[in-house]
């Protein structure tokens, strides 16, 4: 049993939020109806070889006809889903859209505003049809205001939220964190939360609603520490390094061998103290600067210095095993690699093996939500496009077989 | 109301993730009672402080995250305060707590011991590495979740040590993925009747956030490496930087072609845009986007953030500045939203803090109570537990509350 089994989907999110959020929800047990066009293909499938400045996105079907249901990472934002392709753009679509929304619980999108209102699928169109319905709308910066339109990937979104100008080497230019794109997985558990609440809600009293989240302000939202010292005390954080405001040592040293490191911090004296005694207690640890905390933060420069020169005579596991040993937080600074094949990752089983018709068995990341007793299940990969139309259109929404045909070729269903 | 008044949880969590969780409750109307141990946790002593004084009343992430929750001290360190803990649990719905494994054991607040004594209460768990976890002896904070989850082999340069998020950011993402779980377990509870335990590892969460995404770069052959201000290998295609501007930094990315040809039209075509050497997004984006960068940064060098924000804005190209946090403030489209709101409270005053990312048309969300003093509701809480005013007198004079 899991815990969503019997919420129905529709899932009109492209690229990432919208997409990862609803793939959560297919996890933990509900059935999701992804629904894309040919016309607009989720920009997701085109990852390995994007638009060119020319090329229009049918012509990119064309081209990529083999490509499309095979890209990786299409499958890690889309997998557990059903499939269908309905182009939102023809006349007739919000009429059959809002067939399947009166079958199903919730909607996922995460347009700009004006795409479902100019089709005619927003939540006033849509709750018409469902009176109980669920539906969140997480585009960018939220539903109104001056820059509703405005367009983001995860890193522009984060750099307008404050966050990319913190990451970087005290004192020198800005780097950000662009290789990572933090803020996408980020709002998509953020819009999981508002979504659960909504169903929690709809359990208890049998109302619905729309959820307008911003993007934005749920990445604002993050930046606490910063924020409140600027509202409190008016000083703009620059680039921020590896310091905490209230651990010393704090920071990622060099291990034996090449690029290896080790995140080491202290937070108590005791710690402190146990972590002088691991590096057999130089002299220098007792020296006054290195007395308290706040001592410690004053002279961080000499104490990195000091402990990357112990560090570096040992092994990145050594280093972090023997801080663990006596209590003192360490960790080695892993790669992607270790997530296959670290002991930690496999025993708790953050990758999974699924089965694909076409690239054989496909690793993806499970949900780091771990329920005991009803834990999510990753069923299948991410659908090929338009893959279950048949079962939707004449299973579920009962459309007789040439009555599919027909919407086919018209354009409606592709 | 909120979509999830009338749900009762309990928090004894400290510093960020479980504290964010539990404000993510509070914030959409479930009643949250805070346990602080009675010196206080340890947010208050983290700051940032009112004009820079250490002041357990005065730290803003304290003020931050703990808005609209009552707050109460208990020492869990003693029999008597484990019992009045335990009274609450018997009449809550969600434990969410982020002690350290061992910690949670000596408090008698081990998953087993929590399932044994209250069937249907749901308990979250955050911790660095997890509870069923080979590592589960280990401790962590947010650095630790960020080195092992492969965040930080990815951010700082080449060569140079890595660096962890700033700000903390994997606490917050345990704190959100904590209270995901915590939902979804409320609602397999309406089904089988049973609570469970929600082991969330922050670590495991870091993991999953760069995982579903990094097949953008190993698929195509490049690595999960550091690359300074851009992405590795550019993700493939220029752009996918940060340049400087004339007052900050802006970032350039766009995966599709159209965009990157609109910029180039605003910047009205200079020569080398004709040059076939720039007109392979591909090449530009993995050889050589240093000389991209170079041919790019004396126009950007030319005007300011807000000016190129402008012009990306009017010509749909998802570029954005890399704002400060003082212009994130003063922003109009947050503005509009009136997503900051003001909130008075004793020892601080009214500061300005961000709101709730969501609005909900049925259940509007709204900032009630500003966060806790220490202590603040030892009383009412434990009244209700049915304590008289003179129990509470003897328990606060043994230094229990």
């Amino acid at each position: 049993m899991r815990p969503l089994e019997g919420i129905r989907v529709v899932d009109f999110g492209w690229v990432a939020v919208g997409p990862v959020l609803s793939s959560l929800l297919a996890e933990f047990g509900a059935e999701v109806i992804k629904v894309e066009s040919a016309r607009r293909l989720d920009y997701s499938r085109l990852i390995p070889t994007p638009l060119s400045e020319d090329e229009k996105v049918s012509e990119a079907l064309e081209s990529r006809a083999d490509e499309i249901d095979r890209v990786p990472l299409f499958h890690q934002y889309n997998r557990g889903k059903l499939g269908i392709t309905v182009d939102l753009r023809h006349s007739r679509a919000p009429e059959l859209l809002k067939r399947l929304v009166a079958k199903s619980d919730v909607v996922v999108e995460n347009f700009s505003p004006r795409v479902l209102r100019e089709v005619g699928l927003d939540y006033p169109a849509l709750v018409q049809v469902k009176p109980d319905l669920i539906m969140i709308s997480c585009s960018a910066v939220g539903q109104g205001g001056p820059w509703e339109e405005v367009r983001t990937f995860a890193p522009s979104l984060s750099s307008l939220a404050g966050l990319e100008r913190l990451i970087g080497y005290p004192g020198e230019r800005c780097l950000g964190a662009l290789t990572f794109g933090y803020a996408d997985p980020s709002n998509a558990h953020h819009g999981l939360f508002a979504v659960l609440a909504a169903l929690w809600h709809r359990e208890r009293t049998g109302e619905g609603q729309w959820i307008d989240m911003s993007q934005l302000e749920a990445t604002v939202g993050l930046v606490g520490e910063a924020l409140m010292d600027y509202v409190m005390n008016g000083r703009v954080w620059e680039t921020q390094g590896a310091t905490h405001a209230s651990l010393a040592p704090h920071g990622i040293y060099p291990c034996r061998g090449e690029d290896e490191w080790v995140a080491l911090s202290c937070q108590t004296e005791t710690e402190w103290r146990r972590l002088c005694q691991v590096m057999d207690d130089p002299a220098w640890c007792r020296e006054r600067r290195f007395v308290d905390l706040q001592s410690r933060r004053d002279n961080r420069e000499a104490l990195d210095r000091l402990i990357a020169e112990w560090t570096q005579t040992l092994s990145v596991a050594e280093a972090a095993s023997r801080c663990q040993a006596v209590g003192v937080p360490a960790s080695p600074v892993l790669g992607l690699e270790a997530h296959s094949s670290h002991p930690y990752f496999q025993a708790r089983g953050t990758l999974t093996s699924v089965s694909h018709p076409v690239l054989g068995s496909l690793a993806l990341y499970t949900s780091p939500i771990k329920l005991e007793a009803t834990p999510g299940e990753i069923q299948r990969p991410a659908p090929c496009l338009g893959e279950d139309n048949q079962r939707i259109f004449r299973d579920l929404l009962g459309l007789a077989p040439d009555e599919i045909e027909r919407l086919r070729a018209d354009g409606l269903l592709r | 109301m909120g979509p999830l008044t009338g749900l009762r949880v309990v928090e004894v969590g400290e510093f960020i993730s479980a504290p964010y969780a539990g404000k993510c409750f509070a914030d959409l109307g479930a009643e949250v009672i805070k346990v602080e141990p009675p010196g206080g946790e340890w947010a208050r002593r983290h700051g940032p402080f009112l004009n820079d004084a250490p002041h357990a009343e005065r730290s803003g992430l304290f003020l931050l995250l703990n808005t609209n929750k009552l707050g109460i001290t208990l020492d869990l360190h003693r029999e008597a305060g484990r019992e009045i803990l335990g009274r609450l649990l018997a009449q809550a719905d969600l434990l969410i707590e982020n002690l350290h494994p061992d910690d949670a054991h000596a408090l008698g607040l081990a998953p087993e011991v929590v399932a044994h004594r209250f069937p249907r209460l749901v308990h979250v768990s955050i911790t660095c590495f997890g509870h069923r976890s080979l590592w589960r002896s280990w401790r962590g904070h947010a650095l630790q979740a960020g080195a092992a989850g492969g965040a930080s082999v990815v951010i700082g340069e080449p060569g140079r040590a890595p660096l962890p998020f700033p700000d903390s950011q994997p606490d917050y993402q345990g704190g959100i993925n904590g209270a995901c779980g915590g939902i979804l377990a409320l609602l397999a509870r309406e089904k089988t009747g049973r609570g469970q335990h929600v082991d969330v590892a922050t670590a495991e969460a870091m993991a999953f956030y760069g995982g579903i995404t990094s097949p953008l770069y190993t698929e195509t052959g490049l690595p999960w490496r550091r690359s300074g201000h851009r992405a590795s290998g550019s993700g493939g295609y220029y752009p996918y930087t940060i340049l400087p501007t004339k007052d900050g930094y802006l970032c350039l990315i766009t995966r599709s072609g159209h965009p990157w040809k609109r910029f180039l039209d605003a910047l009205g075509n200079p020569a080398w845009t004709r040059d076939p050497r720039y007109r392979d997004r591909a090449a530009m984006g993995r050889e050589y986007p240093d000389e991209v960068d170079a041919l790019l940064v004396p126009y950007l060098r030319k005007h300011t953030s807000a000016e190129l924000q402008e012009l990306c804005r009017r010509h749909a190209i998802p570029f954005a500045p890399v704002r400060t946090i003082d212009e994130v403030i003063e922003c109009p489209q947050l503005a509009a939203r009136e997503f900051f709101v003001h909130i008075a409270r004793a020892e601080v005053g009214a500061l300005t803090y961000p709101g709730a990312p969501w609005k909900f048309s049925r259940t509007p969300w709204r900032v009630l109570r500003p966060a806790p003093l220490l202590g603040e509701h030892t009383d009412l809480v434990l009244e209700r537990l049915g304590l008289s005013l003179a129990d509470i007198a003897s328990l606060r004079q043994e230094g229990i509350v």
